[in-house]
């Protein structure tokens, strides 16, 4: 690494890493004698190989997330080079095929321990999944991205890297069968960040008192809580212990 | 005295040697007085030579003996000539009765017995006061000079004080069964006192006077000769045993009323007790306890078992208001707001009534059958011409429903002049209650989900049909009672839609007066503030604005000369399109109907309409007008030749008459004019002819043809509803006792709505209240820039709450719609709040 190269970042190293990705195929795409852009599905899942990641599971966007991909069957040479680049001015790692490949394989690793860089994955797999002209995430991706992500042993997918499942609930297993019975929509963005955020509140207490309908959840939680309540899968909390129950007594 | 300073004793020796001799005569003569004066001989005493006496011997500072002395005697007068009596008096019944509370005497026995000791203390007392005060005046030189000097208590003070000494304090002592007791006579004295007055409380009559002369006597001793006013005797001895007697006389009492007697009993029978207290506290015992007796008749009397009494089946509270006894709650009140200055017993059981009557207003409109019940009132109106109608003619569903909604109204009003009265006459205008009684009401009437549609349709009612009736004042009485309930309604964007509507049906059809209905305007407008009345008022405008317009554009007409005798004369009204309801609009019931479409004009009038429209541009250019053809009437002149063959009755003459009927109506019958003698059109020919839609063209037919009173048509076959297939023809044997026949019209009947309109309605409102939550929600985020979930909640409500009360789950709704719109974004890390994105 000389001196140039430390002051403003590995761009041309990573370029040139770039370019190695390219195949004939991509080059086709971009046109002749067109510098080549963006790299299409399959040379995209030999760089998700080759780092070691599984193109099957979460895996995969842990590098997505990296390339600051848009969609799963493309990686731009922009999303490309700054991902790589900020990670070379965070952490120093070196614009270097092994380096990164031990770079993505530490971040796989730190997914189920690290929350906070989990819902970064998690949030920017919302992009991912939706189409390109679209603002919501089709409901059939989502629920395999829940798969994905937060799976349990119910799920098609065996265990994610945060099951949601607490000591006696397999929470996934009811979001989803709550969303078969009464959800039809798409899943819209806050509705996406915000199942993350009930997950980790549902982990912490799986009687549901941390709920009170008087907060911002999204309405579709709500509903999901008191379907919860009815299916016996959380009891409500005794009134008076801080349920919201308590709250609106008359004064007859 | 035998302490004092040795110091001066060498000097003042000589002196009281010299006056020791003095001192004695003096002495024996203040003695002999003092004896006369006890035994109520002073009669021959002369002050002057006994003021001397005492004078003197306080000159030779002998003062201090002569104090001593005095009180000494008189300790040995109650020694020797009171006590005896006193103990005379104490009878070992006496004990028994009054301390032992032995049974077995009678009430009569014990007033006897009691009164008899009272007397004897009271004698002792009047003669020790009385003598006390001679002496005290004989020997004022002592007081003067020698008890202000050492800062003594006077001795007036110290011998009267002898009393509480001597008397009431000193000990009898007894046997009562195998006991030793001990007593103060003051306590065999207290328990006699409260035992007459209990006695009195039963209903016997005591000697008042003796009683007050004793409580009297304790008020005038105090506990020690310093008398300070918190220490007499009465206040530490007396009194706290007196009001202890009472809450234990008070308390049983109030069991026993709970036991056997019922509210109505109660109150009264408190209040009673009230009074009679304050009136013995007056007589008999003392106006320091005044209060303080008061306070525990309260408590134990009123508060300690209120509730009971307040819930008691058939004279609690509830019947109390059911069936007006406004006495009982007059007293109640009275009583109430003696204990308890929130009256929250009361007002809690008013208001569940309130609630509890407001639903059975409710409850009772569910069981009312209105198909007969209300025709006497509906048909006011139309009373000459519905004479020759079915006389039980059953309502149909939308009068009924009308009838339902006056009906309503009625009751609540009947409901809210209740508790007004009861309010004004037994409840002094309490603030408190006023506003727990106007907030159930809000609640009954807000919990009912009709209430804003049947305020409107009241006030309808009355504009149209009553006020012709009415006087001044009484037109005045509804248009309040209007403002009243409207108070009430929190969905007040629902009432003004429905009031849009209503005013305009009456202002088109000219079925009300437009000064009453400027005046109910105008009484929202000071009720509900401006805003809520803008398109009422933008709708008189528009009329008033259409009537100069007409005039002008017949003068207008009249002006270019060239009279036509076919002229039609026109009578226009242009509607602001915010102003009127789309109902009336013609882009309201568009759901079944289709788009809108124009029906075909006969060439007469759309020559007319030509001829407006430009008048009208010449001032306005650039302005649409669209014809409503769906609002509008037309008078029509129509000639029906004589009969041939007939040569006597109506038909044997030419007949004239002038038929008021809808706009389409007149294009229909147009049609008609054309047609030959015995030619007939079809349902289909004349939808053809005018593209009126179907569901109106049948409901003009209908008027035209099947109402015997202007059946102008004749159809075939002569059934009652119009059906596609029929064809109609012109009735040449139409005959009418009036000249100006009216065709019914029947869109303009107010009606309430069917459930299916009622849903369109509400789906309307909720779209319209969808969009200012959206519009409040972004002027708060705006401002506020970030805000958490609850407080941007209230402030939404806050801000709504005159127009509406607003459902929590739709504004939640609302700023979700506005996060995935990116109005909104939550703010990271923070669950429950929202930032605004510009």
């Amino acid at each position: 690494m000389n001196d140039r190269e430390r002051k403003r970042g590995p761009d041309d190293a990573l370029n040139q890493m770039f370019d190695r990705l390219v195949s004939d195929e991509d080059r086709q795409a971009a046109g002749a004698g067109k510098a080549v852009d963006a790299i299409g599905a399959e040379s995209a899942q030999n760089y998700i190989s080759s780092m070691g990641a599984n193109i099957e599971n979460v895996e995969a966007f842990v590098v997505l997330e990296i390339v600051r991909a848009d969609s799963i069957g493309q990686i731009t040479r922009q999303g490309f080079v700054e991902g790589w680049s900020a990670v070379y001015l965070e952490q120093r790692i070196p614009a270097d095929p092994t380096a990164h490949r031990n770079y993505v394989q530490a971040a796989i690793k730190s997914l189920p321990q690290n929350p906070s860089y989990f819902k970064k994955v998690y949030q920017h797999a919302f992009g991912l999944g939706k189409e390109p002209a679209q603002k919501a995430l089709e409901k059939d991706v989502a629920l395999v991205f829940w798969d994905l992500f937060l799976g349990t042993e119910s799920s098609d997918t065996g265990l994610g890297p945060r099951p949601w499942k607490s000591q006696n609930v397999d929470w996934l297993g009811a979001w989803k069968r709550f969303l078969a019975e009464k959800w039809t929509r798409s899943v819209n963005k806050d509705m996406w960040n915000q199942t993350l955020a009930f997950a980790e509140k549902t982990l912490v207490d799986e009687t549901l008192g941390f709920w009170n309908e008087d907060q911002a959840w999204p309405g579709v939680i709500d509903d999901f809580v008191l379907w919860c309540r009815e299916e016996g899968i959380a009891k409500a909390p005794v009134p008076g212990l801080g349920g919201g129950e308590g709250m609106d007594v008359e004064d007859y | 005295m035998a302490s004092r300073p040795n110091k001066i004793r060498p000097i003042r020796k000589p002196i009281m040697n010299r006056d020791q001799g003095e001192f004695e005569p003096c002495w024996a003569l203040l003695r002999d007085a003092m004896t006369d004066i006890h035994l109520q001989n002073a009669g021959q005493l002369s002050f002057e030579q006994l003021y001397r006496a005492s004078y003197k011997i306080v000159l030779r500072k002998k003062g201090a003996l002569l104090y001593e002395r005095v009180r000494d005697f008189e300790q040995q007068w109650f020694r020797d000539h009171i006590m005896p009596n006193i103990v005379a008096l104490i009878t070992k019944n006496l004990i028994n009765v009054s301390l032992l509370q032995h049974p077995g005497s009678s009430p009569h026995e014990r007033r006897e017995m009691g009164e008899k000791f009272l007397r004897g203390i009271r004698d002792s007392w009047t003669d020790h006061n009385r003598s006390m005060n001679m002496i005290a005046d004989v020997l004022m030189y002592l007081d003067r000079v020698y008890t202000l000097e050492t800062k003594q208590p006077s001795l007036f003070a110290v011998t009267i004080g002898l009393f509480r000494d001597n008397v009431l304090q000193s000990h009898i002592s007894t046997t009562a069964g195998d006991i030793e007791q001990d007593f103060d006579v003051f306590d065999i004295l207290c328990a006699v006192i409260l035992d007459l007055i209990n006695m009195e409380r039963d209903g016997d009559i005591i000697n008042r006077n003796l009683v007050r002369k004793i409580t009297a006597m304790l008020e005038s001793l105090y506990e020690t000769n310093d008398e300070l006013d918190s220490q007499r005797l009465y206040l530490t001895l007396f009194e706290p045993r007196y009001l202890e007697a009472s809450t234990e006389f008070y308390r049983k009492e109030c069991e026993k009323l709970v036991q056997e007697a019922n509210c109505s009993t109660w109150l009264r029978h408190a209040q009673r007790r009230l009074s009679e207290e304050r009136e013995r506290c007056g007589t008999a015992v003392s106006i320091m306890t005044t209060d303080k007796i008061a306070s525990v008749v309260e408590q134990e009397l009123i508060s300690a078992k209120l509730d009971v009494f307040l819930a008691m089946e058939g004279s609690g509270l509830k019947p109390m208001i059911d069936n007006d006894r406004l006495d009982d709650l007059s007293i109640l009140y009275q009583l109430i707001s003696r204990v308890d200055s929130t009256k929250s017993a009361l007002k809690v059981i008013l208001q569940r009534r309130v609630r509890e009557l407001g639903q059975e207003i409710e409850k009772a409109l569910r069981n009312t059958d209105f198909s007969v019940a209300g025709a006497a009132a509906a048909d006011g109106e139309d009373a000459g011409e519905a004479a020759d109608k079915a006389k039980a003619q059953a309502l149909n569903p939308a009068q009924q429903q009308t009838a339902a909604a006056i009906k309503w109204v009625d009751d609540v009003l009947q409901l809210k002049d209740k508790f007004d009265r009861i309010l004004t006459d037994c409840f002094c205008d309490d603030l408190l209650l006023q506003s727990a009684i106007t907030r159930s009401f809000s609640d009954f009437i807000n919990s009912f989900n009709r209430s804003s549609e049947y305020v409107s349709l009241f006030i309808d009612d009355n504009l149209k049909r009553g006020i012709k009736t009415k006087t001044e004042a009484e037109v005045d009485a509804v248009l309040d009672k209007a403002i009243v309930l409207l108070r009430y309604l929190a969905d007040r964007d629902m009432f003004e839609r429905y009031y849009q509507k209503h005013l305009a049906k009456r202002l088109l059809h000219g079925k009300s007066e437009i000064h009453t209905e400027k005046e109910m305007v105008s009484r929202m407008k000071s009720a509900m503030g401006n805003a809520f009345t803008a398109k009422f008022e933008g709708m008189f405008k528009d009329m008033e604005l259409s009537k100069d317009l007409t005039d002008n554009y017949r003068d207008h007409i009249a002006n270019l000369g060239d009279a036509d005798h076919k002229k039609v004369d026109l009578n226009i009204n242009v509607l602001t399109t915010n102003n009127w309801p789309p109902e009336v609009m013609g882009g309201g019931k568009s759901k079944e109907e289709g788009a809108k479409t124009d029906c075909f004009y006969p060439p007469e009038i759309k020559r007319l309409q030509e001829s407006f429209y430009k008048y009208y541009l010449k001032d306005r250019s650039g302005r649409v007008l669209t014809w409503v053809s769906s609002a509008g009437n037309a008078d029509i002149k129509c000639v029906f030749p004589k009969v041939p063959g007939k040569e006597t009755g109506p038909l044997s003459k030419e007949r004239r008459y002038e038929l008021n009927v809808s706009t389409y109506g007149m294009i229909v019958l147009m049609l008609f004019n054309n047609l030959e003698d015995g030619e007939s059109l079809s349902f289909e020919e004349i939808q053809a002819k005018t593209n009126i839609s179907a569901p109106e063209l049948m409901r003009t037919l209908a008027s035209l043809s099947s109402v015997p009173k202007c059946r102008v048509l004749l159809k075939e076959p002569a059934t009652k509803n119009v059906k596609t297939t029929d064809k109609f023809s012109y009735n040449a044997q139409f005959v009418s006792k009036a000249i100006r026949i009216k065709a019914p019209v029947i869109s303009s009947i107010s009606k309430v709505e069917g459930d299916e309109e009622r849903k369109e309605t509400e789906r309307k409102n909720d779209q319209t209240r969808a969009h200012v939550i959206d519009a409040a929600v972004v002027r708060i985020m705006k401002q506020r820039k970030t805000l958490a979930h609850t407080q941007l909640v209230n402030e939404v409500i806050s801000q709504l709450m005159s127009r509406f009360k607003p459902d929590v789950p739709l504004i939640k709704k609302r700023i979700e719609d506005l996060l995935a719109r990116e109005y909104l974004e939550r703010v990271e890390n923070d669950l429950s709040t929202y930032r605004y994105l510009a």
